[in-house]
């Protein structure tokens, strides 16, 4: 049995052809990324020191209790922030991005994006973390908590007070 | 190849001839109203700010739903009627409904909003990518700068193949990147409920309002108005459709259950799930992610997600470089406010030159924005400049659209928004309330100093949304006008 398929249209053929050769591609390098990224990230995890990292994660968890953070849990901080505090640790330019990125953004995800309120509480959290993995950060990240222009039109509370606050 | 449009000294051809003569040459490329939806949906939401609205727990309802229906129901609405009933896009509504100058003022505070979006948009897909593989690479220059480059350059290659191209990849990339893993997350959180765990943020109606503390309240609702930004942009599209009058109007309402959807839920679902205090420890939209995943024991999931966004985030891009280009060539070609070099098109009939000018200054800026700190610690300046120049777009789109209705009623229109005139007021105050926020100095503001941030917004607005276009008016040349190949581009799509 033979069987025909309709010939393209003329005219048509070429850029469609063009079109699903750069879908191809596109798709051919996502998945190219995606097996570096996991590849990647399974290796950044393996290199940590499970000992430092449950160490330092029970550090920081009893820090966050003593200022009334209500914390993730050591389990949590250990496989987030490894031995090396991961992005926090890895230059505090980074951290000032970060801030802007997630801790004083307004809520769009395109072109409207622009700063927003500060959650100040953030900062002191901030500190702790950098103080717990990378101490030698300390004086840069205090620097630039100086630089900032805290008052009452750019920062906010939040969250409401945790229970030890309010006692 | 590039072509141009006419200009020689024989009498230029018709509209209708054009118009004609292109379609004989060329099959349309049309794309359905659910593609044209996933575009408009792709240059506005994403996942990206989940994190950061969660912190507010059901409040981030609140902080959506208020901009929702004072600046995205009136863009959107308005952006529908006029798109149902001229081709264009905001070029063609503002220069109909107020003058051509105006127009070109409009679609340019568009377009010259975008060159200093990718830069930040394209570092966060830097930074996205150096956090799975290695996080320290965030801070290096160098590799932000390729990036930046290797990216932007491959979406104006991309962008140059034309819109179809264009619209599939970018409603690829809202389902991959956005549509699947917000999935996952609302399914993540509704399991961790499901099991009995207490939602970590309060669900009850008394948490449904933010706390009320004073102008600080105010700052952060208004500058939540520009959450919506964009929804307006893809308009220029709206040739590419079948039947653009019924259709368009379709696409933008299917849009606007999208972007509520993808903004409100997933941050509500993280909510649940990582208590506020936590959420504000976490550096950065991947590691809140990562937090996220790591409640589940499904940390494998945080690269995967990664890439989903960095998906997201170039599907979003190459919306941004097809559209305000697009709009700014009709008005080059139409009243010759560009020289000719910028009027050209490529054998797809892209503007490719326009595309190629833009890319210069973005990587110009790009490599600023990678190899010198300030320029990067100070970047959150110009998006407010940008932000600033934009609204100017917005103030000129509802201006225009109340005129239309009271000087061409009859004109056939495929939607018809109702109240067109309260949506519009409405629209405008919203649109003037975010320019005047944008004037107060927020905390990375290290001067502190109220007028000298004013003068530099001030400045830049004014610099960037008035004087550039000002020097393209005052400096255009009548030989540069090519109507004919205008229209061609505008009734062709393509």
């Amino acid at each position: 049995m033979t069987t025909t398929t309709p010939s393209p249209e003329p005219g048509t053929e070429r850029p469609d052809r063009r079109r699903w050769i750069t879908y191809t591609a596109a798709a051919v390098l996502l998945l190219v990324l995606g097996a570096i990224m996991m590849i990647q990230f399974a290796g950044h995890q393996d290199r940590q020191d499970q000992r430092e990292a449950e160490q330092k994660a029970a550090t920081l968890h009893a820090a966050f209790a003593d200022i009334g953070i209500t914390a993730f849990t050591e389990e949590t901080i250990a496989r987030v922030l490894g031995s090396d505090g991961g992005g926090f640790c890895t230059d505090p330019a980074a951290l000032v991005d970060a801030t802007a990125d997630l801790g004083s953004a307004n809520g769009a995800a395109g072109p409207g994006l622009r700063p927003s309120v500060l959650d100040e509480r953030r900062l002191e959290g901030d500190r702790l973390v950098i103080e717990t993995y990378c101490p030698d950060q300390l004086d840069e990240f205090d620097a630039y908590v100086d630089s900032l222009n805290l008052d009452d039109t750019t920062t906010q509370p939040t969250t409401e007070p945790t229970t030890e606050e309010a006692s | 190849m590039t072509t141009s449009g006419t200009g020689t000294g024989t009498a230029p051809p018709t509209r209708e001839q054009v118009r004609k003569a292109m379609t004989a040459r060329t099959p349309r490329n049309y794309i359905t109203w659910i593609t044209l939806a996933f575009m408009i949906t792709s240059s506005v939401a994403s996942l990206r700010a989940a994190p950061t609205m969660a912190v507010y727990g059901l409040a981030a309802v609140f902080l959506y739903i208020v901009p929702a229906l004072v600046f995205l129901l009136p863009t959107s609405l308005v952006s529908a009627e006029l798109a149902s009933g001229w081709s264009g896009g905001v070029y063609r509504w503002v220069a109909e409904g107020l003058s051509k100058p105006l127009g070109f003022l409009a679609v340019w505070c568009q377009f010259a909003m975008t060159i200093f979006y990718y830069p930040s948009l394209l570092g966060y897909v830097a930074s996205t990518f150096a956090y799975v593989i290695n996080p320290a690479l965030a801070s290096n220059g160098v590799y932000v700068a390729i990036v930046i480059v290797v990216i932007y350059w491959s979406g104006v290659w991309v962008s140059s193949q034309g819109t179809k191209t264009v619209a599939g990849l970018s409603s690829a990339g809202l389902i991959i990147g956005t549509l699947i893993p917000a999935a996952i997350l609302v399914v993540l959180g509704i399991v961790f409920l499901g099991q009995g765990n207490q939602s970590a943020a309060p669900m009850d109606a008394s948490h449904l309002l933010p706390q009320w503390t004073g102008i600080a309240s105010l700052v952060l609702i208004v500058n939540n108005f520009l959450s919506y930004a964009g929804m307006e942009m893809n308009s220029v599209h709206v040739n590419t459709l079948r039947n653009p009058g019924k259709e368009f109007p379709r696409a933008m309402f299917l849009a606007i259950g999208l972007v509520l959807v993808i903004f409100i839920l997933p941050a509500v679902a993280i909510s649940w799930v990582i208590p506020a205090d936590q959420l504000s420890l976490t550096a950065g939209v991947m590691q809140a992610f990562d937090a996220f995943f790591a409640n589940f024991g499904v940390s494998w999931l945080t690269p995967i997600l990664g890439l989903m966004l960095i998906a997201a985030s170039i599907g979003g891009m190459l919306t941004w470089l097809a559209g305000p280009s697009k709009g700014l060539l009709t008005v080059a070609r139409e009243e010759g406010y560009m020289p000719p070099f910028l009027q050209q098109l490529n054998k797809h009939g892209v503007q490719q030159n326009i595309l190629v000018a833009q890319g210069v200054f973005t990587t110009l800026i790009a490599l600023l924005y990678a190899f010198i700190p300030d320029v990067s610690s100070a970047y959150w300046i110009l998006s407010v400049i940008t932000t600033q120049v934009y609204l100017i777009m917005y103030l000129l789109l509802f201006v225009a659209a109340m005129r239309l209705r009271r000087t061409a009623p009859d004109h056939p229109r495929g939607y018809r928004a109702p109240a067109l005139n309260v949506l519009c007021v409405v629209g405008f105050l919203a649109s003037v309330a975010a320019m005047i926020i944008g004037f107060v100095p927020p905390a990375q503001f290290s001067s502190g100093s109220v007028w000298t941030y004013i003068l530099i917004v001030g400045g830049g607005l004014g610099i960037i949304g008035l004087l550039i276009p000002w020097l393209f008016l005052r400096l255009r040349k009548p030989s540069w006008r090519q109507p004919a190949a205008s229209a061609a581009t505008t009734d062709e799509g393509e």
